[in-house]
């Protein structure tokens, strides 16, 4: 009986999984490892911000338990593969905003920033959709609730109104972000 | 001289100072009372001569030269990392 259900479990994530085929999976794992090769790369040689997302593909528009799936299976292959990195939330928000948004979801990019005196400079990435937190906690918007700008609509910035500046301190996004 | 912020600088009057961003570089910066000081004055397209004559009123214990050594090195600092730059008058 555990056999056949187990069998059975397989046989539906591989061939009914609300559109996620094996193909599906297959190219989502290689989209998650170009994704982060290129926020690499780009931290490496550009050194600040983040890559340029990739345009919302219009012709599909996943339901969300999917976006959800697939957002989970881009976590995972991310803490996998980012392993020079304790903290990962840049690199798992921007794959992940790029293998959605080419199905069709635009989830936006998000960097928070702060100073926490003893602590130093803080800063998070985190990812929204239609102007609601995608796969974070409520505690982040608590924090980062003042905004500060966008590069485009795909990129916003924010900060923790309780700040406290300590001076010209200059924090750069390359040594914040997780 | 006058300073205005380029296009791809943001920032924010917060309770405890000013914060600035650079939106193309990604860089933040957090400012104290008396660099936030500075920064509104120059913002509000004030002269260096009139930001230090503006902040004698605020800080009278600070000598004239002092002060202006500190708005010097501030506007060099803001300038030098491009979140301020010069207009003709």
């Amino acid at each position: 009986m555990g056999v056949w259900s187990i069998l059975g479990k397989r046989k539906t994530m591989a061939t009914n999984d609300r559109g996620l085929g094996v193909g599906q999976y297959g190219a989502i794992v290689w989209e998650t490892v170009m994704a982060i090769a290129t926020a690499a790369r780009f931290r490496v040689f550009d050194g600040k911000g983040a890559p340029p997302l990739p345009e919302v593909a219009g012709e599909e528009v996943l339901d969300p338990p999917t976006a959800q799936k697939i957002a989970r299976l881009v976590g995972l292959i991310t803490r996998l593969l980012v392993i020079w990195r304790r903290r990962i939330c840049f690199y798992r928000s921007y794959a992940t905003a790029c293998v959605l948004r080419s199905r069709g979801v635009a989830v936006a990019l998000n960097f928070g920033y702060r100073w926490d005196g003893p602590a130093g400079a803080m800063a998070h990435c985190w990812m929204t959709l239609d102007g609601q937190l995608f796969r974070e906690t409520e505690e982040t918007a608590r924090i980062y609730s003042a905004y500060l700008g966008e590069k485009d609509p795909s990129v916003r910035f924010w900060t923790d109104p309780g700040n406290s500046p300590g001076g010209h301190e200059k924090l750069s996004k390359k040594e914040l972000a997780g | 001289m006058r300073y205005q912020t380029p296009e791809d600088v943001t920032w924010k009057n917060l309770k405890t100072g000013v914060v600035l961003l650079n939106l193309t570089s990604g860089e933040y910066y957090t400012l104290n009372d008396t660099a936030a000081d500075i920064w509104r004055h120059a913002i509000e397209g004030e002269s260096r001569e009139a930001i230090v004559a503006c902040l004698l009123d605020t800080y009278k214990d600070v000598s004239t030269e002092d002060l202006a050594r500190h708005v010097d090195e501030s506007m060099e600092y803001f300038l030098g990392e491009k979140l301020l730059v010069e207009v003709e008058e």
